[in-house]
């Protein structure tokens, strides 16, 4: 295969340019047509995130508390049933 | 030794965080009937009749205790306290499986888990005793 000529290599790189140039004109394009159709859902995005937020914080509060009675019953609690269960199934249960 | 059987649903409630290990109710619900990897929620599945101790319906079943979640390396493991149930005042059964569900969620409501399938058929005697038995090393359940 031949070397491609100077008049060649300069085509060729013209042919890349004006291919970036329109690339990036969709880019505009589309990113324009994604915007509308968020913008459609923002109000309802926006009350989403709030209750996201909420539900974080209670989530937070309910993990707290859980770890406060785990402090307490952990491992105690989980012993005393293991021990339970082995002197069930010696009394004779399933 | 029960076999443990996880639900389809439980998996895509577990990332919409319907689970949370940490600080929700578990309960364990007693049924004779076959069930389907499709059950979602309690409503879907055939519990035991109220009697002998034991509650059925909504919200119904035993209450697990110490259901806790660690994470070690990557891995997340939940363990539970083994639970006894004894039969009190009447005999409780048949069932052949019980089903662990989150008592606590309500969207959708008592989310099922998981069923332990006990071979065949069990009927609690007044004052006999079941166990469920958790494994205390690998834990009920793990994600990796």
């Amino acid at each position: 295969m031949s070397e491609p000529t100077q008049d060649q290599v300069a085509a060729d790189e013209l042919d890349v340019a004006k291919l970036q140039a329109i690339a990036k004109a969709r880019m505009v394009t589309v990113r324009e047509k994604i915007a509308a159709i968020k913008a459609r859902t923002a109000d309802k995005q926006a009350v989403l995130d709030q209750m996201a937020n909420e539900h974080a914080a209670l989530t937070a509060r309910m993990n707290a508390l859980a770890e406060e009675i785990k402090a307490v019953e952990y491992p105690e609690v989980f012993e005393l049933k293991r021990e339970l269960g082995k002197l069930a199934r010696i009394a004779g249960g399933y | 030794m029960a076999t443990f059987n996880k639900l389809q649903d439980y998996v895509e409630q577990l990332n919409k965080a319907v689970h949370n290990w940490s600080a929700h109710t578990f309960k364990a619900a007693f049924s004779n009937t076959a069930p389907s990897a499709t059950n979602a929620v309690l409503a879907d599945i055939t519990q035991i009749g109220t009697g002998g101790g034991y509650t059925g319906g909504a919200g119904g079943g035993i209450t697990l205790d110490t259901v806790t979640l660690s994470e070690t390396g990557g891995t997340a493991k939940v363990t539970i306290a083994d639970e006894v149930f004894t039969a009190s005042g009447g005999s409780v059964g048949p069932f052949r499986y019980i089903y662990v569900y989150n008592d606590t969620a309500s969207s959708p409501t008592d989310a099922l888990v998981m069923y332990y399938d006990y071979g065949s058929s069990i009927t609690l005697a007044d004052g006999e005793s079941i166990t469920i038995d958790f494994d205390p090393t690998n834990g009920f359940w793990q994600m990796v």
